[in-house]
């Protein structure tokens, strides 16, 4: 439940959120990332009012122009590492050569290209959560929402996720990162504290690139979660 | 997301799920096989009827004698001795509808051959009987128009008599028997008929020659009119003139009797084949009954599997939570689960097909039933069953589609 939240988020910055349990940061993620639509307020992205969209929209929106990372990877288990990535193309009508080709390319770039026949049980968590990164990129998105996703990782491992992270950042992808850890928090530009489901005080690791406004909740309430 | 992507979904969810899918697919199974077997006993057995409708010859028309009456009290149809060997004569030569007809009398007598006997029908008749009957010689030859009037004692006998009365190796054929005490020989052999619809085996008789039979054998039991005849069999010209000659019959008889209009007729004319017929009705509806039975397997398969298909994806929420939040539209989830739902279908049906095709042939094999494979029942099996996975599907993938991606993904 969110009350009275009102942020932009501009094209290119890496804002973390941060918050305790039942703050709102889930319900925020999944406004954002058109999971969810609001029960009140303005949700502008890319220019585009879509507070009220009807799912099949929000879908296409979602295929094209977003990316989703989990705490839990959720890859599908039935499909080896390449096919998971394939999937988002398999829906954007992508044919099936160029899709193998991107997939095959995004794979490498997340460092797995000797995996890419393995199944998820074959993966470790590191290795499960670079696919979903991979998956999460292969479409080339505006904006990737990363769900703790080094929550499940030992340090190690998160930080070579992280790096990851970093990397779509310098190719001008936006990332939306919720995390309980303020060391994972630190990495990125700003940090959006939630509690109650209201904002607290923003806090600017670095000056935001000016840039057009890129994604604007204005007073978003969520009545029930 | 082309058709050949929607497919490798659907084989890849089926392959992993090998336990159940098959069991999603056993009703189906059951059903299609069912289908594919009942309906070829079914055919089989019309065919056998159709066969046996065959063999009693084509276009032919049986007269008989009207009923004998003693002082009110009448006797069973067929009694009376109202026919006579004109009569048949007449038929066959006054009316242009008539083919042939061939009078016969008959009796059951005991035939000696040898330390050999048998008891049987013994059939006196004219050549004509076995053209209009359309019973072919397996050897000899059938009597000539000069025995039938000469009362020769000649004598053709049927397979069932020949295997009863002389060995495998003996040649019927000019061996000498004794029917009533009267030696007769054999001049021919008739080839198989096989039973009749009602069982009774048709090469189990004997035919003589009209003149020798009344002369040598039922002199005595026709003594009110030498002439009379137990029935008369009438070959039509054609199929479309199978009632004029029926009408034409009726009219040319009660000429001859000299019957009055208030009289009723003293003969009756039947047509056994549409008899027969009557029974391959009641064959149909037999076979229907089956098939519905078998359809009723089918739709029960396909309540299994909207069923299974309502467990797989309650089971499999979170991997249609991803797909949608990767973007997957609600159309695109729908086809995914009505597509598996018809792959099963149509898997289940060509298994089925295949189990239907051997338990025939099992069937036919081993119980020795007629059964004929019907290529039109095994496509609309098959297209029962795929019409069943989208019907029973649809519910199933109604409610994938429309599930909240946010909740799927929360459930374990």
């Amino acid at each position: 439940m969110l009350k009275g939240v009102s942020l932009k988020i501009r094209a290119g910055e890496f804002v973390a959120i941060m918050g305790p349990s039942g703050s709102g940061k889930t319900t925020l993620m999944n406004l954002l990332g058109l999971l969810d639509t609001p029960s009140g307020g303005r949700l502008c992205f890319e220019g585009q009012n879509v507070t009220r969209l009807k799912p099949d929209e929000q879908a296409a929106i979602r295929n094209s122009r977003m990316g989703f990372v989990f705490q839990s990877y959720n890859l599908l288990p039935r499909l080896t590492a390449i096919e998971n990535v394939e999937l988002p193309l398999i829906y954007a009508r992508v044919g099936r050569g160029e899709r193998v080709e991107r997939a095959r390319r995004m794979l490498a770039a997340v460092g797995l290209a000797d995996r890419s026949e393995h199944w998820p049980n074959q993966l470790s968590g590191g290795e499960q959560q670079r696919v979903s990164i991979a998956r999460a990129m292969v479409s080339r998105p505006a904006l990737v929402l990363a769900d703790e996703p080094t929550g499940a990782l030992d340090t190690r491992t998160g930080a070579n996720v992280m790096s990851l992270l970093k990397e779509m950042i310098r190719q001008g992808t936006t990332v939306v990162l919720v995390t309980h850890d303020e060391s994972v928090a630190q990495h990125a530009e700003r940090t959006i504290r939630l509690f109650d489901g209201k904002l607290c005080a923003p806090s600017h690791h670095k000056v935001a690139v000016d840039a057009e406004p890129f994604l604007l909740t204005d007073q978003v309430r969520k009545a029930a979660e | 997301m082309n058709i050949s992507d929607i497919l490798r979904i659907a084989i890849r969810s089926i392959a992993s799920n090998r336990m159940r899918s098959a069991l999603t697919m056993l009703g189906i199974i059951v059903g299609v096989a069912s289908v594919v077997i009942m309906v070829a006993l079914g055919s089989g057995a019309r065919a056998m009827v159709v066969e046996q409708i065959r063999s009693l010859g084509a276009y032919v028309l049986m007269v008989l004698p009207g009923e004998a009456s003693d002082q009110g009290v009448r006797q069973e149809a067929g009694t009376g001795q109202s026919l006579t060997q004109g009569d048949a004569e007449a038929i066959a030569s006054a009316l242009p509808t008539v083919a042939a007809a061939a009078p016969s009398v008959r009796g059951v007598f005991q035939i000696v051959s040898g330390n050999q006997n048998w008891r049987t029908t013994v059939n006196g008749t004219t050549g004509d009987y076995f053209f209009i009957r359309e019973w072919a010689l397996a050897e000899g030859r059938y009597f000539t128009d000069e025995e039938t009037l000469a009362g020769a004692k000649v004598i053709l006998i049927g397979k069932t008599i020949a295997t009863q009365l002389f060995n495998k190796d003996e040649n019927p054929v000019g061996q000498s028997v004794r029917i009533a005490n009267a030696p007769m020989t054999v001049i021919g052999v008739l080839s198989e008929k096989g039973p009749t619809g009602t069982g009774r085996d048709q090469d189990d008789i004997v035919f003589l020659p009209i003149s020798t039979a009344r002369q040598r054998l039922m002199g005595g039991a026709n003594q009110i009119d030498r002439e009379a005849v137990d029935y008369i069999l009438v070959k039509a010209s054609s199929h479309e003139m199978m009632p004029i000659a029926e009408q034409q019959i009726a009219w040319l008889l009660r000429q001859r009797h000299g019957l009055r209009p208030a009289q009723s007729d003293d003969f009756r004319v039947t047509d056994p084949a549409a008899t027969m017929a009557a029974q391959t009705a009641s064959t149909r509806v037999l076979s229907w009954l089956l098939a519905s039975v078998a359809s009723v397997s089918l739709v029960v398969g396909g309540i299994s599997i909207m069923n299974i298909m309502l467990v797989s994806v309650a089971e499999r929420r979170r991997e249609i939570g991803l797909r949608l939040a990767v973007g997957a539209r609600r159309r695109h989830i729908r086809m995914q689960f009505l597509v598996e739902a018809l792959v099963v279908c149509l898997l289940g049906g060509a298994v089925g097909l295949i189990v239907g095709i051997f338990g025939t042939a099992l069937l036919a094999g081993l119980a020795g039933w007629p059964a004929f494979l019907s290529p039109a029942a095994m496509v609309m099996a098959i297209l029962f069953a795929g019409i069943t996975g989208v019907f029973f599907g649809y519910y199933p993938a109604r409610i994938a589609a429309r599930s909240n991606p946010i909740d799927c993904l929360r459930s374990n």
